[in-house]
């Protein structure tokens, strides 16, 4: 790969960080030699105080002493070996083969039933938990995880992030996360750093990175879908709808043939939702959460994130925001009708 | 066929037998050299190693006379030893490996770089030296490439005339292989000897590069690198 450069110089030091921006930007690139496995001139990179690479010392640790789990966005199965295998590549050989991690892993992203299979034999959805717990189990630093989402559709995507959610609660390994689809970085990340064309563009909390100036193009015409994690807690047959917790807050969707205490992921559209300063009565939507605006990001339109109980994000056009003068701190209510609530999981 | 012929047949594929399991750690490792690797002066190596195919296989085979005569620069090293070369079955190997050399190099590089480099990237990743990953991952999705290479050496082996001729002479019952007797047959003019062996070798070669073909052909759980 001639002619490319990337100029990153980057201090990241949260758990979670997204790495963002359009195709071409050096995302892959930057995560490759993170791993060791693209050189170029002039690198320093350091992880957790040891020098991985030193292009001015003329010091380079080869790929595998890097301690760094790598999750392609190909995933990379290896095609000869059954998932069992492709989970433990990674683990040293002279220690038997054994890992205490392995139960855990398999356990935490439910791969128990594909042990045996072959990667040919997978869905799309299984290769890349098979590919973040082979990633996982070998112990490593930091995970490099790159468009994790990206091959996976809407319901399917819905279906991962909690698995990552998971495997950041519970082994506390620092994940470098790469998306080419900007909402990606409020979905997970603590940091997020924008690039594009080898440049860092912005660098700092997801939302308000979103803000930045070169940033705003990237979103203008993208849909945000907020996507929420919850249990199924009453069917109401007279009425036609399923009653769904999130949080503390029950959500009113269109039916949704699952018992009650079921786990379900939703989405509903940033655009989708409607915003009032006062509660409104008689109205058909069937969802009125009471919501306080914690942010506003502006560009053509604007951006807004809500806490209703748990993280909301709602798209205004510029007018309705300065007519009804919302501002951070702000308490209004959201309303939902019960078919913008999808389910995608 | 007499038993003298049968030993013959038997006495060729030993020794081509035993030329293909000594050209395959080398060759393997040159392979995969020029597969995955870069470097000043590459394409002279690969032309080196495809010299045997082009040249004529006497020339090939009076280099050879002259580097393990007693006055050769191998020649006169082993000579220390007490090691002769040249007129003895080593020289059949010797021959028969220089010939099938580069076919062993040719298919193992293919076969090689039809795995996906990123496999091998994402091992290396994983902890794995690349050793390790050759072993592991390379070798294994690779393994009817390779094989169908060696039988193709295997099967070149048998056949090698000129450059044998050359250097190991045609010393019944030593170093008289296979095509070196029947061209002695039909400068006899023994042509009904000649014939029946020219069946044999008909056979035989026929047999080894169906063999080969087949190997490289099987549909098995894996193919090639992607899956």
């Amino acid at each position: 790969m001639a002619d490319f450069s990337l100029e990153v110089d980057l201090y990241l030091e949260a758990g979670v960080t997204v790495l963002a921006g359009p195709s071409g930007a050096g995302k892959t690139s930057f995560l490759e030699m993170v791993a060791g496995l693209r050189h170029a001139r002039d690198t320093r990179i350091e992880l957790s105080g040891v020098i991985l690479e030193d292009s001015a010392k003329g010091l380079r640790l080869p790929p595998e002493k890097r301690r760094i789990g790598y999750l392609p966005q190909d995933v990379l199965l290896f095609p000869h070996l059954r998932v069992e295998r492709n989970i433990l590549f990674g683990v040293d050989r002279a220690g038997g083969g054994e890992s205490p991690r392995f139960g855990e892993v398999v356990e935490l992203l439910e791969l128990g039933k594909i042990l045996s299979a072959l990667p040919s034999r997978l869905s799309g959805g299984e290769k890349q938990r098979v590919g973040l717990a082979r990633a996982l189990v070998s112990g490593p630093r930091l995970l490099l995880l790159d468009e994790p989402l990206s091959a996976l559709d809407g319901g399917l995507k819905g279906r991962i992030l909690p698995y990552l959610k998971k495997i950041r609660d519970r082994f506390h390994v620092p994940i470098l996360y790469v998306t080419h689809d900007i909402p990606d970085i409020l979905a997970l990340g603590e940091e997020a750093v924008v690039l594009e064309k080898g440049k860092v563009l912005a660098q700092g909390e997801p939302f308000s990175v979103l803000g930045a100036g070169a940033v705003k193009s990237q979103w203008a015409g993208v849909s945000f879908d907020n996507l929420l994690e919850g249990s199924v807690s009453v069917q109401d047959e007279e009425r036609g709808l399923t009653g769904i917790k999130v949080g503390e807050t029950l959500l009113w969707t269109t039916p949704i043939p699952l018992r009650p205490g079921e786990p379900i992921q939703l989405a509903v559209s940033a655009e989708d939702i409607l915003l009032s300063l006062a509660p409104v009565k008689g109205l058909s939507a069937r969802n009125v959460l009471s919501a306080r605006i914690e942010a506003i990001v502006q560009d053509e339109t604007d951006l807004l994130k809500l806490w209703a109980g748990f993280p909301l994000l709602v798209r205004l056009t510029r007018g309705a925001v300065k007519e009804m003068d919302l501002a951070p701190g702000k308490e209004v209510y959201l309303i939902l009708k019960s078919n913008s609530v999808r389910r995608i999981g | 066929m007499d038993s003298g012929e049968a030993d013959l047949i038997l006495f060729t594929a030993g020794m081509a037998f035993l030329s293909a399991l000594l050209i395959t750690p080398p060759g393997l490792l040159i392979a995969w050299l020029l597969a995955r690797r870069e470097w000043r002066g590459k394409s002279l190596v690969e032309t080196l190693v495809s010299l045997p195919l082009v040249l004529p296989p006497v020339a090939t085979g009076l280099i050879l006379l002259k580097l393990f005569s007693r006055l050769g620069w191998l020649g006169s090293f082993l000579d220390r030893f007490g090691i002769q070369v040249i007129f003895t079955w080593k020289a059949v190997v010797a021959a028969m490996a220089v010939m099938s050399f580069p076919l062993l190099v040719r298919s193992a590089r293919t076969a090689f770089e039809a795995v996906d480099p990123r496999l091998e990237g994402v091992a290396r990743s994983l902890g794995a030296s690349p050793l390790r990953t050759f072993l592991a991952v390379t070798l294994p999705l690779s393994k009817r490439g390779v094989a169908a290479g060696m039988v193709l050496a295997f099967a070149r082996a048998l056949g090698e005339f000129g450059a044998t001729i050359l250097v190991a002479g045609n010393i019944p019952g030593r170093t008289t292989t296979l095509p070196v007797q029947i061209f002695q047959f039909i400068e006899l003019g023994r042509d009904a000897d000649a014939g029946r062996l020219m069946l044999c070798s008909i056979t035989l070669s026929f047999a080894v590069l169906w063999l080969s073909g087949w190997i490289g052909k099987i549909p098995g759980s894996v193919g090639k690198g992607r899956p």
